[in-house]
């Protein structure tokens, strides 16, 4: 890890870049949920891929970035391309 | 700073952009060969397109002190009509022997269908067959992990092919290792919403270190950012990291994966105005 700064430098670097990107993602969702069929976007499967992406953001860990591409990711199958693979 | 922007499309951007790229310390410029928003005709709409590429775009460049190169292929978009694909590859020939001619791309996948390999695996063909370096997109959003890892995955399966002569473009979190451990070089490209921030480029380069990377605007016709590779340069800055370190990602390395190619008469810019001196006593 080649980091040329201390964690709390970095995160008075951040802390309000993150606080804007919170309340953002928060009005966001207000506003889904205050418009008319508010339902039917609980049932959209990118709101559940979005629901997994916040969920994934309150877990400790150092790889949060890469969870979240891979839970926005179609599911990739090794061998695919192997000589008796069919479609 | 001087550095290159290894990936944009500056057909797509108008003189100003030269201009101003260069005014913030642009020397060099690759660009590979896209779609143009439309699906070309013909091959003779190719041909053209690659005259501009290899002609016209290289002069323009020059007006601003830009040296410019390119890649040519026909694009995973337009590979679904597979007929004038293999009417493209067999073109491309034609323009290997000109100045400024990299190799083959920016060839990958788009929606990852079989169509999109099948031409995928005869660029690689035609690029192993005329010995030429390969530059790779991968799709964008959903289906990057998965054309990421396909497209490495055809790659592996020709054992022609040498990583070290291959740039894999557009990595980001969850595809940037598998590209590095296979030994490709990587590039992560700059651009507004849909891939890379400035920001999450250098904590890749934080987490994978600085070998066999780089980054790049990929600007073009759609909103993209010419000079985002100087905002990575005040990132990585801010950060407190070196001068050195940041040169080696902007412009050592773009040089030394270039040169793998014979056509890189690439000429430093610290003897930029001798060497132009020297060919106008010759003249
Ligand atoms: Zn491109």
């Amino acid at each position: 890890m080649d980091s040329q700064q201390s964690a709390p430098e970095v995160f008075d670097q951040v802390y309000l870049d993150i606080r804007a990107r919170v309340l953002q993602v928060a009005a966001s969702l207000d506003r889904i949920d205050r418009s008319e069929d508010a339902e039917t976007v609980q049932e959209d499967r990118r709101r559940s891929l979005i629901q997994q992406g916040l969920e994934l953001l309150c877990r400790p860990g150092l790889n949060r970035a890469e969870q979240i591409q891979v839970i926005f990711s179609d599911p990739y199958q090794s061998g695919w391309n192997a000589p008796e693979a069919t479609e | 700073m001087y550095f290159f922007d290894p990936h944009v499309h500056m057909i797509s951007r108008v003189t100003d952009d030269y201009e101003r790229m260069a005014r913030m310390g642009c020397v060099g410029v690759s660009e590979p060969a896209f779609w143009a928003g439309f699906d070309r005709g013909s091959v003779d709409g190719f041909r053209d397109y690659f005259r501009q590429l290899t002609e016209f775009e290289p002069t323009r460049a020059g007006w601003s002190g830009v040296q410019h190169f390119t890649w040519l292929c026909i694009n995973a978009k337009e590979a679904e009509n597979v007929e004038l694909s293999r009417e493209v590859i067999a073109m491309i020939p034609e323009f290997l022997g000109n100045p400024g001619v990299l190799g083959i791309g920016e060839i990958g996948l788009n929606k990852n269908t079989k169509n999109e390999c099948t031409i995928f695996r005869e660029h690689v063909d035609l690029a192993m067959k005329t010995n030429e370096q390969i530059l790779i997109h991968t799709p964008h959003l959903d289906d990057k992990l998965k054309g990421t890892r396909m497209i490495i995955d055809m790659l592996l399966e020709d054992d022609r092919v040498d990583p070290n002569r291959v740039l894999i473009d557009h990595v980001e979190e969850h595809t940037v290792g598998a590209a590095r451990e296979e030994g490709f070089w990587c590039a992560m490209t700059l651009y507004p919403v849909t891939k890379c921030t400035p920001s999450r480029a250098a904590d890749i380069i934080e987490m994978y270190g600085d070998d066999r990377i780089m980054v790049n605007s990929a600007g073009d016709w759609g909103p993209s950012n010419p000079t985002a590779v100087p905002d990575f340069i005040m990132e990585m800055r801010r950060r407190g990291h070196s001068e050195k370190k940041i040169k080696k990602i902007v412009y050592d390395n773009p040089v030394e994966f270039f040169s793998g190619s014979d056509r890189f008469e690439f000429t430093p810019p610290d003897t930029l105005w001798e060497t132009s001196r020297a060919a106008a006593d010759t003249d």
